[in-house]
């Protein structure tokens, strides 16, 4: 008896896997014909072009979707939670900073991103190169325009290495020269704040992040997630 | 032991990043700004290919109906109510600081930003300070490198310090050409029309002009081999989907007839004459299909295009004496005029009712385009307030929202360098 299962099992299994092969269509498919919806005659917003059989697929750009469009109707949903378009088209938005200004306003700030060691900035930066949106021009592939959950935490990574950089080279801050990070006591200075977000620090800043540093356990593991989470807040969207 | 005290700090630094970010939003100007949701972008004008009606204002304009908008150029009547443009406030030091990152790909010094912070007591509020200071961005040596950077990622291509050989062109010189255009304020239609020094190279701050290889006639940009050879694919279609995204800011279809009519399962929205394009018994590929789509909506105005981009080979080689790219179907033959063109209509134009004759007249014509102008101010705009892709992530924009810009650029003789001043130091770029 369990045999016979088995035997009908056996023919049937890949029997399924094929019928529901054909129905879904291979990624060399075009996406608008009849074929490829339940309903007839039905055209995807995504649609490539014709039918299954009659012109040749439609070029695609790479990890974009089917032909590299955004869902409309997605699209619609977030401006109508905005306003209008021209209310979001009016607002900033949240583009990622480029590897190559992450770069920059690390080394200007006293990040040695020659270093190969593991777990340094400099590591972490150099290969997390792909993880942060880089563009692959041969694949037709710009830098990321957007941040992606992959760059937020290694940017986070990378933040937090340089971070203790930062501390141990406080004197090299190329973009502030004659600016003390931290005073005599080891807290935080509004200048040095300003200089590490890029913008006027204000007394909030300084506040929290001293606050941080009087509760860790230690003063240069508070001074480090406190310098941490100022560059991490500071410079997720460029 | 080191993993763990790592992971450990930077779990504490996240928590702290949070209540940073939220402590500083109560604390005012230092504060996040109100921000869209990831993405937010307006509708697309015309992605779909059923669509049946030409978007509203223009490249990168916005169809009626979608999240509010009720103008043909996108206006919203309750802007002024809307609780995300009324929570914004002025905010210069956070706008030299995006601005730096995005003008010369680094933070401003403290110097920079000092000045910013004693300005905000004078009678402007320090806006003639930080107009000052986007001035010197677009003055500053790095702001050369940036743009061709952005040229590099607007055009998908390029190949930074990688040597050129085995047949390969220079995938970097489009972008090096379009940036030098923008740094040397030259008008923006030279991407399409300029004859000479269309591959030039930059090394020490300083552009040098250089010709492309080849014997090509030259059209700016559009007759670049190294963009011919990144856009190659069968009948040159890429290469014109490229020029239409990349200069036009939206997708195929782009033309719009004001008398759709139905053709087997869906509506014929082009202008041209429906058998403008091959098809039909004998032809090897069937643009006057039905069936699914309509595909003639687009190709109508894609083949009268792509065979005077089809003399370049996969390397971006030009050879006028035969195309170069070829038919997918069987066999993979070379392509011949009839596939894209049927005998007795086998002439060319950038739209219906352009003619063009050869790729210095389709420049002039794409340069005469209003669309291409609108283009190129959506983009920098985009550019300025963090958006994404106005094609590919339907960022689309508004015309009422660069209509002062796309004003300028027009009357100032079309130099984009004056666009991006204009849009970094915008009303709307100052405010968080």
């Amino acid at each position: 008896m369990k045999s016979s299962i088995l035997f009908v099992s056996a023919l049937l299994l890949p029997t399924a896997l094929a019928a529901s092969g054909c129905q879904g269509n291979g990624s060399d498919q075009l996406t608008g014909s009849t074929g490829w919806s339940n309903t007839p005659n039905a055209v995807a917003y995504d649609s490539l072009g014709s039918g299954r059989l009659n012109t040749p697929n439609h070029f695609q750009n790479p990890n974009l979707g089917l032909n590299g469009l955004t869902d409309p109707a997605q699209v619609q949903v977030q401006v109508q939670a905005v306003g209008s378009p021209e209310a979001v088209a009016r607002l900033h938005g949240c583009s990622k900073i480029t590897y190559a200004a992450l770069g920059a306003l690390l080394t200007s700030r006293g990040v040695d991103l020659t270093q190969t060691a593991m777990g340094t900035a400099g590591e972490l930066y150099t290969d997390g190169a792909t993880a942060l949106g880089v563009a692959i021009y041969p694949g037709r592939t710009p830098e990321a325009i957007l941040g992606s959950t992959a760059s937020l935490a290694k940017e986070m990574d990378i933040l937090v290495a340089a971070a203790g950089e930062i501390l141990a080279n406080n004197p090299v801050m190329s973009a502030c020269p004659g600016t003390a990070l931290l005073d005599q006591t080891g807290n935080f200075t509004k200048d040095g704040i300003s200089c590490i977000l890029g913008k006027p620090a204000t007394a909030d800043h300084v506040t929290l992040a001293n606050q941080v540093i009087s509760e860790a356990s230690d003063l240069p593991t508070g001074q480090q997630v406190a310098l941490a989470a100022l560059l991490e807040a500071a410079q997720t969207c460029e | 032991m080191r993993h763990t005290k790592w992971r450990s700090i930077a779990t504490t630094a996240l928590g702290v990043t949070a209540l940073l970010a939220a402590g500083c939003e109560n604390g005012g100007s230092g504060g996040s700004p109100q921000k869209e949701p990831e993405g937010a972008t307006a509708v697309a004008p015309n992605g779909a290919s059923a669509a049946v009606a030409p978007p509203l204002g223009g490249p990168g304009g916005t169809t009626a109906g979608t999240g509010g908008a009720t103008g043909n150029d996108g206006a919203d009547p309750g802007l002024a109510k809307n609780p995300n443009i009324m929570a914004r406030k002025i905010n210069y030091g956070e706008a030299l600081r995006t601005a730096t990152l995005k003008l010369v790909g680094d933070l401003p010094a403290l110097t920079d930003i000092n000045d910013i912070v004693n300005a905000a007591s004078q009678s402007d509020g320090g806006k003639v300070v930080y107009q000052l200071k986007i001035d010197a961005l677009l003055a500053d040596p790095r702001f050369a490198v940036r743009q061709i950077q952005w040229w590099r990622d607007t055009f998908k291509t390029g190949a930074p310090g990688e040597p050129t050989g085995m047949g390969m062109p220079d995938f970097d010189a489009a972008a090096t050409f379009a940036a030098e255009v923008v740094v040397n304020d030259r008008p923006y239609t030279d991407l399409f029309t300029a004859s000479t020094g269309t591959c030039p190279t930059f090394a020490n701050g300083t552009f040098t002009d250089a010709n492309c290889p080849g014997t090509q006639p030259v059209a700016g940009v559009l007759t670049d081999p190294g963009l011919m050879s990144q856009y190659y694919a069968d009948l040159a279609f890429r290469r014109v989907r490229f020029i239409q995204e990349t200069f036009v800011c939206n997708a195929m279809p782009t033309e719009f007839s004001g008398n759709p009519t139905a053709v087997g399962s869906g509506l014929y929205t082009s202008p041209w004459p429906f058998t403008s394009v091959s098809g039909g018994t004998g032809a090897n590929v069937n643009f006057q299909d039905t069936s699914a789509v309509i595909c003639a909506n687009c190709h109508t105005t894609l083949n009268h295009i792509a065979p005077l981009f089809a003399y370049f080979d996969a390397n971006g080689v030009y050879n006028n004496t035969a195309f170069q790219v070829s038919t997918p179907i069987p066999g993979e033959p070379t392509s011949v005029i009839s596939d894209w063109l049927p005998a007795g209509q086998q002439t060319f134009a950038w739209r219906f009712g352009t003619p063009v004759t050869d790729l210095p007249s389709l420049g002039a014509a794409i340069a005469a385009d209003p669309a291409i102008a609108q283009c190129a101010v959506n983009r920098v705009w985009n550019y300025a307030m963090s958006r994404g892709d106005i094609v590919n992530d339907l960022a689309t924009v508004p015309p009422v929202v660069t209509a002062s810009l796309l004003a300028d650029f027009k009357s100032g003789g079309m130099k984009l360098k004056t666009v991006i001043r204009e849009a970094f130091t915008s009303d709307d770029f100052v405010q968080f």
